[in-house]
């Protein structure tokens, strides 16, 4: 259990709309009174904060006991998000400076193999922006945000196969991509993850993708040629809508979270009857039993917006996370099954950021020998 | 990492004072990545934060002999940098014509979501203050929001000077010409070509 502080002064305020301003997660509305209140000067205060501890972070080097107080300033500034969890918090912002100064284990980035259909392997990471490749009058390209386009030439130039060609995309741990599915269709790809879609939908009834790992779907509307995604124990049927799958194997229960749009969720094994998920709702499925609840939707595609977000999760789970992103191995010693955790960081810090924040509980300590850790009471 | 990493500040610092454009243009390559991410985060635009970088930079330059009072080059750097960013993010804010290159850029690689969830708090703050906003400045906000100047018009009207660099660089050349290649072991044109280059 954990209690929300839902005392917010306007210093607090300004505060935190500096930070989504820098963070560039302002609405509209947000961004209007930014600027108002800018104007008339009354966030210089917060600004100025915002760049000293700017400052602070590019200066701070790396590890030791500096830490302490950096986690200190840090959730002084991020006061009204406070998550209390068992006197348990940490809490970091969007930041990409740390990784420069730091020889420990670096975060993850964008990286993924393309599987084409003939079997040929293009790591994406290290082609050139442009086009990778043509296959049956589709040109696959990369644009330079990393991300992967794929283009119906021109009319007409299609063939039409009678098994259509299938493409995979699969990142390593400590790799992660978006791509945009000939549909338009996004599809943002965590770590340790692989989808399988056919490079072209035009001829087909349906848009059957396979997924593995976990994946934040914006599907492009399409009534007539329904979409969707196949995990090994799950079907989840779509009409145009705002989703996140995550299916890891190594995880307890497989989790499909509704943001926008309806989908259904069809269990592959057993005769339970098909569920239609509402927003904001998340079906689990956890040894055959599917439950569904209300969560916080944010926290669970955090990692969509480059954050970890932990709520009120145990030590495993918030391990099994950053196993999946950094490439380590973790060992477990003692009992570590009481305590939760809860708090944001971002997924840009090195892992010894993440791991002094967490020891800064108290709560849990770490051996770190090379790339294994191991986690202790 | 650069090589320009290896010159220790206090040695760039001691050169700085002596006047040593070299050294100017060593801590240019040593910082200008970082103090441009700085700038960067702050105004969201591209071309705006190089600008800014670089003038801090020039500022650096200008007030070099205070440099003997002060503890750390870098720290000094971007407290010009803080300094000039939060002036100028303020005055462009401030005029009607240049806010858009704001807004255009913050929208342009903006990571708003829609569906995300809120403070209550913070809503209710929000609303409040959008319910007080003078008219006139809504009116401002939603004409710019979609049409824009370029950056050019902008940069022009706010005084910001493009290419502080690399004209001052220009002017150095003929001193830089022996000292580089002295200093750092490579041609004047190399260096020129990576000063230059920069975007």
């Amino acid at each position: 259990m954990y209690l929300r502080a839902f005392v917010m002064e306007e210093k607090d305020f300004y505060k935190t709309l500096v930070q989504r301003y820098i963070a560039q997660q302002l609405s509209d509305n947000e961004l209007e009174v930014f600027i108002y209140l800018s104007r008339i000067g009354k966030l210089d205060e917060a600004l100025m904060a915002a760049m000293d501890t700017e400052i602070e972070l590019i200066n701070t080097p790396a590890p030791q006991p500096k830490s302490r107080r950096l986690w200190y300033q840090i959730a002084a500034a991020a006061s009204i998000f406070l998550v209390l969890s068992i006197g348990i918090f940490f809490f970091i912002n969007n930041n990409k400076t740390g990784s420069q100064i730091n020889k420990d284990i670096d975060p993850g980035g964008y990286k993924a193999v393309l599987t084409l259909d003939n079997g040929k392997k293009i790591a994406l990471t290290d082609v050139a922006n442009g086009k990778l490749a043509e296959q049956d009058g589709i040109t696959i390209t990369k644009t330079k945000e990393g991300q992967l386009v794929y283009r119906i030439k021109a009319e007409g130039t299609e063939q039409t196969h009678v098994t259509p060609l299938f493409n995979t995309i699969s990142t390593p741990k400590g790799g992660r991509f978006q791509v945009d599915l000939p549909d338009g269709t996004k599809v943002w790809l965590n770590a340790a993850s692989s989808i399988k879609f056919p490079i072209s939908f035009a001829h087909l009834s349906s848009r059957k993708v396979e997924l593995t790992g976990e994946a934040y779907f914006e599907v492009a509307k399409n009534k007539s040629i329904p979409f969707f995604v196949n995990t090994n124990q799950q079907e989840i049927k779509v009409l145009g809508t705002h989703f996140n799958v995550n299916s890891y194997s190594n995880e307890p229960e497989a989790k499909t979270t509704l943001l926008e749009g309806s989908v259904q969720v069809n269990l592959l094994s057993g005769n339970k009857k098909p569920y239609m998920l509402k927003p904001g709702e998340q079906a689990t499925l956890n040894n055959g039993q599917l439950s569904v609840n209300v969560v916080d939707v944010a926290t669970e595609v955090a990692w969509k917006d480059g954050q970890f977000n932990f709520e009120e999760k145990d030590i495993y789970s918030i391990m099994r996370q950053i196993e999946r992103w950094y490439d380590i191995e973790v060992i477990y010693k003692g009992n570590l099954d009481k305590e939760t955790f809860g708090g944001k960081i971002s997924i840009n810090r090195p892992l010894k950021k993440i791991l002094n924040l967490l020891e800064s509980t108290g709560k849990v300590h770490f051996k770190i020998e090379g790339r294994r850790i191991t986690v202790m009471q | 990492m650069s090589p320009y990493d290896a010159i220790p500040d206090h040695v760039l610092a001691t050169k700085l004072v002596a006047g040593d454009e070299s050294a100017f243009a060593m801590t240019y390559l040593k910082y200008k990545k970082p103090l441009y991410g700085f700038v960067k985060k702050f105004v969201h635009s591209e071309e705006l934060a190089n600008d800014l970088a670089q003038e801090a930079f020039i500022k650096l330059w200008e007030s070099r002999s205070k440099l003997d009072n002060v503890r750390s080059l870098k720290a000094y750097l971007f407290t010009i940098a803080k300094n000039h960013t939060l002036n100028n993010l303020k005055k462009v804010l401030q005029s009607d014509t240049a806010m858009p290159e704001i807004i255009r850029r913050f929208k342009e690689s903006s990571n708003s979501v829609e569906e995300q969830l809120l403070n209550k708090e913070y809503e209710a703050y929000l609303k409040k203050i959008l319910n007080d906003l003078p008219e006139r400045t809504r009116q401002i906000f939603i004409q710019c929001r979609d049409q824009g100047r370029t950056y050019e018009e902008v940069a022009q009207e706010m005084g910001i000077s493009r290419d502080a660099v690399k004209k001052h660089m220009v002017n150095a050349m003929k001193y830089l010409s022996t000292s580089v290649k002295r200093d750092l072991g490579i041609s004047l044109s190399v260096l020129l070509a990576l000063l230059l280059d920069q975007k």
